[in-house]
């Protein structure tokens, strides 16, 4: 038997990316692959960018995941670690790292602009999980990353954060505001440019005095966050790093999927693996008009059981069809990749029990 | 059947905002939709507003897509409910649109040409990205204003982004209000933050599956929403679920010959039983009640489907009452 393309990935990978819509079962795929590439003696960590309790809870970690890889207990010949990602802390630690003394790292924590940015809004948090994947590519104790991204439209972020990170630190209006402090100069006057004065205006001068304030604490150090911004995207870009898409038979997670391995495409990344997740499970191989026949002539020969019976698989079958009908383009534009489908259970993989038979299916899916 | 709750059967006229959040894949655009078309249904004068323009929210809504993509949006359906009153707008915002229009209305639109052409606003937003956020919240926030009998609509629902990022959006605020001393913006902040608390005006309608994991990330986001955020909830909508009364009385005699069609009614069976199971648990922990919405053994959402999930709520709306 050829063997799966999910095997070959978690042998050959050093990062595999997970993505698609939330609630498709990005996490569990990323456990359920992590814990199989562990039992095929890889040192693998599993990083969650989302920060519900989940993978905690189906791992068995009472105590929770932090920014820090804990170990999983486990009998194989690799080792199995995870973490949740805490966007500001990754992003602390990143400033201390690239800061000239502490006084200059303490500047930038201590500002309310930089504080604002680092812990509260969203956007800062894709930087910092690519951030947190080259650290992790580069710790010797694991040779294989796991993460799973934001819901999907936001994993694009993931992807551009190094990029956006880089064009932003090379803007010109950045380079502006930097203008007054390569001259040695401490505080820029606003009033001095019209422009700043109407933004200041607008949006109140002291929010744009924090940023200034921000920007010169941070001169100096932004050519190490502009050259690890280049690092971390030549990582995500090289083929060491592999994409698995995964989505679910809804039609807005196929949707999302799609726009995933086309925006992959023109990044020219190719998708090298799709997880089709929760799809109706299969009784029998006939259609569901057939059964539904069925169900008629046995409720005109009197025979009620006979009828529910097959009047439930009608029904199972009917969604059945139209779930294949509707992935069936999604599982045309990842020509190429690894592909598995995965049937829904009585109830949702919340247990490692339930994680290590996914990762079972996962391998043994054979296109 | 859930339980009597006034929230319930006064959904769409106890705020001016309802705000429709869930992690993705649970159906929170489906069930935007069938809020939409119950609150038409029933007499009322919808306006919907997508944040991040899902391409499918227009059809189900029984327009073309592209309908109501754009920042001033499409009435796209009307003439409905009790005095053929009932209508439906939808718009799609931006927040460059939003900026552009805020600055507008200051009188600083060529200002805002400039900020847009010059890349600045690209800049703002990739340095504190919750500007975006505050700047799309702060015109719904305008249009719930326009909310009211003599106003252009009843009632604003908002298809919020997804779960984590609707969590970012909804706190934006007062993030916000925190980091900026003074100004505008903070004031603005304020303003909106003290809308989002008003449970006359503001709830966030949370949307799940009845299944584990969705069930306990809802009753985290609750906690959150209200005990962090502040913000009042409405009832929470519970979507695709099962009932197989005869299946299930089936499977519970036993005596089943063994095969697929055994095995199919026990999946069946186990995976009501899994529904009833979370749905009690929601029922039990949330003070706003529950509607729910029916699995659909059709196989697939489209606006016939809306309609039938939008009588499914409006009936159990009139049954609270």
């Amino acid at each position: 038997m050829k063997a799966s393309g999910f095997a070959t990935l978690v042998d050959d990978a050093s990062i595999i990316v997970c993505c698609g819509s939330g609630g498709v079962g990005k996490t569990t795929t990323a456990a359920a692959l992590g814990l199989e590439a562990a039992r095929r003696g890889r040192k693998v960590v599993v990083i969650t960018i989302d920060p519900a309790r989940r993978l905690a809870d189906a791992l068995g970690l009472a105590d929770g995941l932090g920014n820090d890889p804990r170990r999983i207990e486990l009998q194989a010949d690799g080792e199995l670690w995870a973490m949740m990602l805490d966007a500001t802390q990754t992003f602390d630690d990143v400033v201390r790292e690239h800061s000239r003394s502490a006084q200059q790292a303490q500047r930038i924590l201590d500002n309310p602009f930089y504080k604002n940015v680092a812990s509260r809004l969203s956007g800062s948090q894709e930087y910092m999980a690519a951030e947190k994947l080259y650290a992790l590519d580069h710790d010797e104790r694991f040779d294989l990353v796991v993460v799973d991204t934001p819901p999907s439209r936001e994993a694009l972020d993931f992807l551009r954060a190094p990029r956006k990170l880089s064009n932003f630190l090379d803007h010109r209006v950045y380079r502006w505001l930097m203008a007054p402090a390569r001259g040695g100069l401490r505080v820029l006057n606003i009033a001095a440019q019209p422009i700043l004065r109407t933004i200041g205006r607008v949006i109140g001068a002291d929010v744009l005095a924090d940023a200034i304030d921000f920007f010169q604490a941070f001169e100096g150090i932004e050519s190490g966050f502009r050259d690890r911004a280049i690092a971390v995207e030549g990582l995500l870009r090289s083929d060491r790093t592999r994409y698995v898409v995964v989505a679910s038979p809804r039609s807005d997670t196929i949707e999302e999927a799609r726009f995933f391995i086309d925006e992959l495409r023109t990044l020219t990344i190719a998708a090298s693996g799709l997880v089709v997740n929760r799809l109706q499970p299969r009784f029998g191989s006939g259609t569901s008009a057939a059964a539904r026949r069925d169900s008629k002539a046995a409720a005109e020969a009197g025979d009620h059981k006979a009828e529910v019976l097959l009047r439930n698989v009608a029904e199972i079958r009917k969604v059945a069809e139209a779930e294949e009908k509707a992935v069936a383009p999604l599982v045309s534009a990842a020509k190429g990749a690894a592909i598995a489908r995965l049937y829904l259970r009585a109830d949702d993989v919340h247990d490692m029990e339930a994680i290590a038979s996914l990762g079972r299916d996962l391998l043994a899916a054979t296109n | 059947m859930p339980p009597k709750s006034s929230i319930k059967s006064r959904l769409f006229d106890t705020a001016r905002l309802l705000v429709v959040a869930g992690k993705g894949g649970v159906g929170k655009t489906t069930v935007t939709a069938a809020l939409a078309v119950a609150a038409a249904d029933s007499g009322h004068r919808v306006l919907v507003v997508t944040i991040d323009g899902r391409p499918g929210l227009a059809r189900l809504l029984g327009a073309s897509d592209g309908a109501g993509s754009t920042y001033e949006g499409d009435t796209i359906v009307s003439g409905r409910g009790p005095g053929r009153r009932g209508s439906i707008h939808l718009r799609t915002i931006s927040a460059a649109e939003a900026l552009q229009d805020y600055l507008g209305t200051q009188g600083l639109a060529r200002l805002a040409k400039r900020l847009v052409s010059t890349g600045v606003v690209d800049v703002v937003a990739s340095a504190a990205p919750g500007i975006d956020d505050l700047l799309v919240l702060g015109k719904i926030k305008h249009l719930v204003g326009l909310a009211g009998a003599d106003g252009p609509h009843d009632l604003v629902i908002v298809d919020g982004p997804a779960a984590g990022h609707a969590l970012s959006l909804l706190r934006s605020p007062q993030a916000m209000a925190e980091t900026v001393r003074g100004g505008p913006l903070r004031s603005q902040a304020i303003e909106i933050r003290d809308m989002m608390r008003d449970s006359q005006k503001c709830r966030v309608v949370l949307v799940t599956l009845p299944e584990t994991t969705p069930v306990n990330e809802l009753l985290e986001t609750s906690a959150v929403l209200t005990d962090e955020i502040g913000v009042a909830l409405g009832p929470v909508v519970v979507n695709g679920v099962d009932h197989a009364d005869e299946v299930e009385a089936l499977v519970a005699a036993g005596g089943l010959a063994e095969g697929d069609l055994a095995e199919a009614a026990r999946y069946r069976a186990s995976r009501c039983a899994v529904h009833r199971r979370e749905v009690a648990r929601i029922d039990a922990t949330s003070d706003e009640g529950y509607l729910e919405l029916p699995y659909l053994t059709s196989g697939s959402v489209d606006h016939k489907a809306i309609r039938t999930l939008a009588h499914a709520l409006l009936d159990q709306i009139g049954s609270a009452s």
